[in-house]
């Protein structure tokens, strides 16, 4: 209890150094699209009745605007801050302490998510046996570290991707030629010409300079990704034919859920992930496995846990619950 | 007792059961996590990009189809190449750019995005 603390604390102070130094640029940056997505938070903020209003409030509304401003009006497709902290957190780094694991849990959600990202790297680099692991793991095939989780058949043996990537080697289009597996190099895939579909635009070029977008991760970031889609699809089963109409019933009603809590498409995606892995477990533990609205509900509960600024209370849950039609 | 009356301390355990179950081993990659960046290596507008979403979000409803036989940048490329492909004009070409920022060939990722249309006009029936 004591230790989930001081991190809050720690957490807070990392909080009011960074909104410091962010604010002299805020003003001066503030375009049209950041004022439309400032001004859709603050509208946000004033649906929720005041005494819920967290009191971090103040701290983390300039920082929005500073995410904003930063990806500019390429803002829906581009922001990655979300996509670099959950590839930079590495697979069980939360401790096993369930207590402790659960209030880290909700420190980390109010903060930003640049600030998560700041945080997980220092974990990263911190270097636990986990990461170092998941770096092994994903060098062992360094040659063709992207094409991964074709199939389920194609994860499980190494030699067969190495035999699919020679062979994509000389079918279409020449490979890219990186100096290597872990290294990003910025001047070699660096170019300019966007006409010419034979070379390779490097997307990144605009945010190389940018202080927000963390480019330098990207590629562990991804690798990381890679690893645990792969380690994701040596998990998957063959739903039975009732758990299957109930995971449909049940994702159909967490769609509907987010579009009345407002919750962030993350927020569903990482949701209906949760519920299927929830459902594997179940699938193998017993052999008629029920899939319950109260699983939907949990999942959708942990993962706005996670990903929302603001999570929605429990019992907004249960209110939502009695519009499920399943079974 | 209906199984949609549940309390909000009943939601609370449920979801404290599964975070248990699944070890407190949260993260889970899903599509979305891919998808922004391949829009991004398509050079998609924000317009396309929603229809992305979309159309990821249309198809993680068919288990068996989708979410089970591909992993989840599979399902992300594949969304990309039928936004692409139901453009006006539609776009047939799948760039050197995609292909390295996907990580699949043209080859790999055209079967899918056939089999994603297919689900797609199952389920909005």
């Amino acid at each position: 209890m004591y230790r989930a603390q001081s991190n809050q604390d720690v957490d807070s102070g990392v909080c009011q150094m960074s909104v410091d130094r962010c604010s002299t640029t805020v003003d001066s940056q503030l375009t049209g699209a950041s004022l439309s997505a400032a001004m859709a938070d603050s509208d946000r903020m004033q649906r929720q009745p005041a005494a819920q209003r967290p009191t971090r409030h103040r701290l983390t509304q300039p920082r929005r605007i500073e995410q904003r401003t930063a990806t500019n009006e390429r803002d829906s497709i581009d922001c990655h801050h979300s996509t670099l902290m959950a590839g930079v957190a590495p697979v069980g780094s939360l401790p096993s302490d369930s207590n402790a694991a659960l209030l880290r849990m909700s420190a980390l959600s109010s903060l930003s998510s640049v600030h998560r990202v700041d945080l997980h790297c220092h974990r990263y680099h911190r270097g636990g046996d986990q990461t170092h692991a998941e770096n092994d793991e994903s060098n062992t095939g360094a040659a063709g570290r992207c094409r991964i989780g074709r199939s389920v058949a194609d994860c499980t043996s190494e030699e067969q991707w190495h035999r699919e990537d020679a062979r994509s080697n000389d079918d279409d289009e020449p490979r890219l030629v990186r100096s290597g597996p872990s290294t990003p190099s910025p001047n070699a895939t660096a170019t300019t010409t966007t006409a010419s579909s034979s070379i390779v635009e490097d997307i990144d070029r605009d945010d190389r300079h940018s202080t927000h977008c963390h480019v330098e991760y990207v590629d562990d970031v991804f690798r990381n990704l890679r690893a645990g889609e792969r380690r994701l699809q040596r998990l998957k089963r063959a739903l039975p034919e009732t758990v299957e109409r109930q995971r449909r019933q049940i994702v159909d009603w967490m769609c509907q859920v987010r579009t009345q809590l407002c919750l962030r498409p993350d927020t569903l995606a990482l949701g209906v992930a949760l519920l299927d892995r929830y459902a594997y477990l179940l699938v193998e533990q017993r052999d008629a496995a029920v899939l319950r609205i109260s699983f939907g509900a949990g999942a959708l509960m942990l993962a706005s846990t996670l990903e929302e600024q603001f999570p929605p209370e429990s019992r907004d849950f249960s209110f939502q619950c009695r519009c499920f039609d399943g079974d | 007792m209906r199984q949609r009356d549940l309390s909000d301390e009943q939601l609370r355990r449920a979801s404290w059961r599964m975070a248990n179950a699944l070890d407190f081993d949260l993260f889970t990659p899903h599509h979305l996590h891919f998808l922004r960046r391949f829009s991004r290596a398509s050079g998609h507008t924000s317009e396309d990009h929603n229809h992305a979403k979309r159309v990821c979000e249309q198809a993680i409803r068919a288990h068996a189809d989708i979410v089970l036989p591909y992993a989840p940048s599979l399902i992300a490329a594949a969304a990309v190449m039928h936004v692409r492909q139901s453009k006006q004009p539609p776009i047939k070409q799948w760039t050197r750019t995609l292909r390295h920022y996907t990580g699949y060939t043209r080859q790999t990722v055209e079967p899918i995005a056939q089999i994603l249309t297919r689900v797609l006009s199952r389920d909005a029936r």
